[in-house]
Parts: structure tokens; sequence; C-alpha cells
């Protein structure tokens, strides 16, 4: 795997994550729906992600990333704000779970309260059909 | 804790161990009619009807009775406030395990298995049945779990994992002189005083005593022990008995089988410590107590 | 001495013999007192429970049952499904955590084969990851107290005491 401090993932770089249906709680405090702390917690602290740019590269779009679930959403966070909270993001393509995705990336370290940072900043859902946006 | 272990325990179920402890309560003629020795553990996934067809296989000469029961649900201690009114009960949907029994050819002892439990019952079936004393009953007992954690192990289907463990001792109580125990409740226990505060339309027909304690281990809760007395029949001659019923539950200190079977002795003891202190020395007597009070 | 029905209780519902570890026949389920119901009818400050908290507490049940049914890799990221016995310590951590008037947590199956168990209301946001049996973590933040620092903590134990206040602040307090 290729530790993406190199520049092959920037950190303005979208990084989406799957969410399950079940994975989104109603947060009456927020007073929206949105992932749960749970979404953002993968084992052994590594976080399976898709690196926008890389899809980009490749000729995929972010339907792309629900291809075999269609009854997901995708959560955005920034690679950048990850890098920020001390997460390392590392690009990791095709992997023997998913040997057709070379979008496959893993950010690794997070604990609780970053994933729960992580489920309350996340843009959500992501629309399908909207190009990344731009950052100020 | 209550005693010490003298020996280290084995990362099985241990050979008899030898342990000092406290010197319990004993009684020449206990009114012990069935005894249960239980060790619950995580679900093993992969283990099925034809791997309880495997484990009867190494036992089928001391328990060549089999049929075949509705599952226990699992069941854990836990503290914390009050308690809901309306209890959260788990749901098994189909298709449901099985629990299997194991049965000696005269009813007295009893093995029960599911992919989550592994049981041991000793029943009087008969008056000539004598209690078998729990160190008998837990080295029977430990060669059952050791038999069933060799099976796990050949066949690739995980380890045992206790998560609870659970001794239940059930005692049925006459009165001497054939008085009826129904009426006459204060005889057997301290915790029924029959002291009404005001006049009362007589002695009382029935009583039913539900009580339970928390057992602690440095001010930290790890289990319960439930009593519970009920007015029964005797079926074989309707003659009215008292029904003791004593459990202790509660967690092991590791998922160890090890661990499981040091729970069990505690529990026992504490059974025993109970059972003398909820009965009184008029029954105490009748039931032939030998060690100084 | 017959090998069934050794004794016959006063009252006798029609159980199975075979419920329970032992082989005597019915008897009171150690986990809850028979007279709950009794206290229920003739004690003014019981609180009654409403027919839709029943039912939504039925719904609770079957929900959980239902993640034990999961394939792995529901969550596409290869996730077990909630292990069983896991599901029904989280129903018995339930039972002495919440109080009658305590809305229902959303729950959710974890990447572990574990539970996700969360209140996000009333300012209070707790977190309750039951990982296994007796093997808890919990979050927990006040955002109507300022002075409070959010709390986590690992319950390894059979003891859930600490989330008492939680419970009683996410029961008490107004919308």
């Amino acid at each position: 795997m290729a530790d993406s401090n190199n520049g092959a993932i920037p950190n303005d770089a979208g990084l989406l994550r799957r969410i399950h249906p079940d994975l989104v709680t109603p947060d009456k405090n927020l007073g929206r729906s949105r992932p749960m702390t749970g979404a953002f917690l993968g084992k052994d602290k590594e976080l399976s992600v898709d690196a926008e740019p890389i899809l980009r590269q490749h000729g995929l779009d972010l339907s792309f990333s629900l291809r075999n679930w269609p009854n997901f959403s995708l959560a955005r966070f920034r690679a950048g704000d990850a890098r920020a909270k001390g997460l390392r993001v590392v690009h990791d393509p095709c992997p023997e779970e998913q040997p057709d995705n070379p979008a496959h990336t893993l950010v690794i370290g997070a604990t609780r309260s970053i994933a729960q940072a992580l489920a309350c900043a996340c843009e959500w859902p992501v629309e399908l059909s909207g190009q990344e946006p731009q950052r100020d | 804790m209550l005693y010490k272990m003298l020996s280290a325990p084995s990362t099985r179920a241990r050979q008899v161990p030898s342990i000092v402890r406290r010197r319990l309560p004993d009684f020449k003629s206990p009114p012990v009619t069935e005894v249960v020795l239980s060790v619950q553990f995580a679900g093993l996934p992969l283990f099925r009807g034809v791997h309880a067809g495997l484990y009867w296989r190494e036992i089928r000469d001391e328990y060549p009775v089999v049929s075949e029961q509705t599952p226990i649900p699992p069941i854990f201690e836990t503290f914390g406030a009050t308690p809901m009114l309306t209890s959260f009960q788990g749901q098994i949907m189909l298709p449901p395990p099985v629990r299997h029994w194991f049965e000696t050819p005269d009813g007295e002892h009893l093995v029960q298995l599911q992919p989550d439990r592994i049981l041991h019952n000793w029943r009087k079936r008969s008056p000539e049945m004598e209690y078998p004393r729990y160190e008998s009953l837990c080295a029977k007992f430990t060669d059952e779990v050791d038999k069933l954690a060799t099976l796990l192990g050949q066949e690739g289907l995980g380890e045992i994992r206790p998560n609870q463990c659970e001794v239940t001792y059930i005692n049925t109580i006459t009165l001497p002189g054939g008085e009826n125990p129904h009426e006459h409740f204060g005889r057997i226990t301290p915790l029924w005083t029959g002291d009404l505060s005001e006049p009362s339309p007589g002695s009382p027909e029935i009583t039913t005593i539900q009580t339970r304690f928390v057992l602690r281990k440095d001010h930290t809760p790890f289990g319960r022990v439930y009593v519970t007395f009920t007015p029964a029949f005797r079926a074989i001659d309707h003659k009215p008995v008292v029904q003791l019923e004593i459990t202790t539950r509660g967690k092991p200190e590791q998922q160890s089988i090890a661990a499981a079977f040091a729970l069990l002795d505690e529990g026992r003891d504490v059974v025993v410590r109970t059972f003398a202190s909820v009965t009184t020395p008029l029954m105490h007597k009748e039931w032939g107590r030998t060690d100084a009070a | 001495m017959p090998p069934d029905g050794a004794v016959q209780y006063f009252e006798e519902s029609p159980f199975p013999r075979e419920l329970g570890t032992t082989t005597t026949g019915p008897r009171p389920e150690p986990a809850r007192l028979s007279y709950d119901k009794f206290w229920q009818e003739y004690h003014s400050s019981v609180e009654r429970e409403t027919e839709l908290d029943v039912r939504r507490k039925r719904e609770l049940q079957i929900k959980l049952e239902k993640f034990t049914q999961y394939p792995v890799g529901w969550d596409s990221y290869g996730a077990p499904p909630l292990r069983s016995d896991t599901k029904d310590f989280a129903l018995s951590v339930l039972n002495v955590i919440m109080q009658p008037r305590t809305p229902l947590p959303h729950v959710a199956p974890s990447s572990v084969g574990g539970l996700h168990v969360e209140w996000h209301e009333r300012g209070i946001d707790l977190e309750l990851h039951i990982i296994a049996p007796y093997d808890c973590d919990v979050w927990f933040s006040d955002s109507r107290n300022p002075d409070a620092q959010p709390v986590e903590d690992k319950i390894a134990n059979a003891d859930f005491a600490v989330l008492t206040e939680p419970i009683d602040l996410l029961t008490s307090r107004a919308d």
C-alpha cells in the first residue's frame, strides 16, 4: 500500500463511505438524520473508502461506489480533515475484497471520538448526479 | 474470594482441585431432590444436530436415553438502575436450535446440550437414591465439559467461552410430625414470621416467598442468588410439601472453562450457606446438621 | 416416585415440563418477580406502560432478531451479523438501564458482530457499542450542560450503573 502523502490523494480529495440504511440515525439534537458513529468505525481501526479523484482518473463516477449496493447512500469527508485528526489516508487499489476498485483507499486510526466527529461533520447524503463541490 | 485454589487451574476443565474453604454447613440428610450445574457460553454458530450426535457417541454408554427439547434462551445477570416493568426478551426465529437430553436409564443423571450451553442435572428419582454430593457431580460435569471441548476442537467448531455459570439446588421440604407445611411456613424459614399486626381471619392457606441477593467481588456486582419457596403437593400421596429452590448465577472472571468451574464451586458454596440461612434451626436438626452453627 | 411431576403446584400453568434448566416442572422466572402485574395494578406510584410503548418495544426486539440473520458483508465492508449471544446480552442491558418513559434508542449492528445503541435527543448524545457480552464502549455528552465534558468509558463487567445518570437525564428532561 502506498501512503498517499506524496500527493496521490490530496487533502481536498473527497473520500466516499457507503452507508447502510440501518446505520442512519435520527439526530433530534441536530434536527436531521445523519450516519451513525458506527458507520465510521471499521474493524481494527481501518476504514474503507473510495477516493473521488481516482474514480475520475479512471472515468468512473460516484455511482460506481454504489454499484452493488442499490439501497445504500454515500457520505463524503475530506482527506485533509482526516489527516488533521491524525489519521493516515492510504491508497489501496483493487484489494482482494474489491478487485475491480482502483479508487479503494484506507483511512487508518479512527477512534470512537474521531468516528463520531466524522459522522456529524460529513456531507450526507451525497448526490450522485452532482460534481464534487469545490472548496473555497 | 471464599477460598484459594492450591493447584493452578489447567486451561481446560481441571482435575478434582485441592481447595481450601471455610467450613460449609453440612447436613446428613439434606432434603435436596435436584441439582443443576450449568455453563452458558458464546454460541457456536457451526454446531448442528450431527455434532450433538458425535458428542452422544462419547457418553452413550452411560447416557443411552435421548430426547429433544426446546432450547433455553440465554440469560445474563446485569446491574444498573430500576428494571423496566415490561422486559425485553429475545425471540427465536426459525429454525430454532435444539436442546438435546441424554439420560441414564434410571433417569438419575441428565446431560443437556445446546449450541450455547451445557448442563448436568441430578434428580432424586426414587426414595432410595441418595444425594451424591457436589464433588461427585462436579467431577462428572468436568468430564462431560472436557469431552465437549475435545469434540469442538476436533471438528473445528470453535471453543467453549463461558459467559454465565449457574448452580441450582431444589429441596422438597416436609415438616417433622407430618403437619401441613403450608400452614406453618415460619417453622421452615425465618423469612416468614407469620406475625400479623392485626387479627386475621385464620392462618394463611398458602405462602410463596421470592427473594434475591446480589453477589459482589471488590464491591463490583457479578451475579445473583435467587431464593424461592413454593407450596406444592407430592404427586404420589398428595402430601403437602414446600419446594425451596436456590439458584446462583453469575459471570466468570474469565471466559475459560477453569474460571467457569471456579465460579460453579463458589456458587455451590453460596447455595449451601444461603440454604442454611433461609431455613430454621428446627429444620436443620431434622436434616441432621453436623457442623457447628 | 414417578419420573415427572414429582410435585404438583398450586394453579399450575400449562408449561411444557421441559422449559428451563430443571426438570421439576414450572417455576417462576428468576429474572422477574411474579408480583409484577399485581403491583402494576394497585400501586399508584408505578407508571403504567401504554400499549404504544409495548408495541414499540416488541418492534425493537424483532429488529434485533433480524440483525442476527444478516449475511456476512451486510454493510458492504465484510461485517458479520449481530451475534446471537450479544443480542440477548443487549436485551438484558436494556432491561436494567431503561426506565418506563425512556425513549427507545436507535439500534444497528456493528462492523464486528456487535450492536450500536444510540440516543440523540433532548441535548443528550448517548452511544453504547455492545461489542460482545460484558464488553461495551460508552460515549456520553450533554450539550445543555456547558460545564460537562464528554464521557468515554469501557464497561467490561456486569455493572451498568455508569449509565444511570445519562438515562435519568434522557428520561426526565423535556424536549
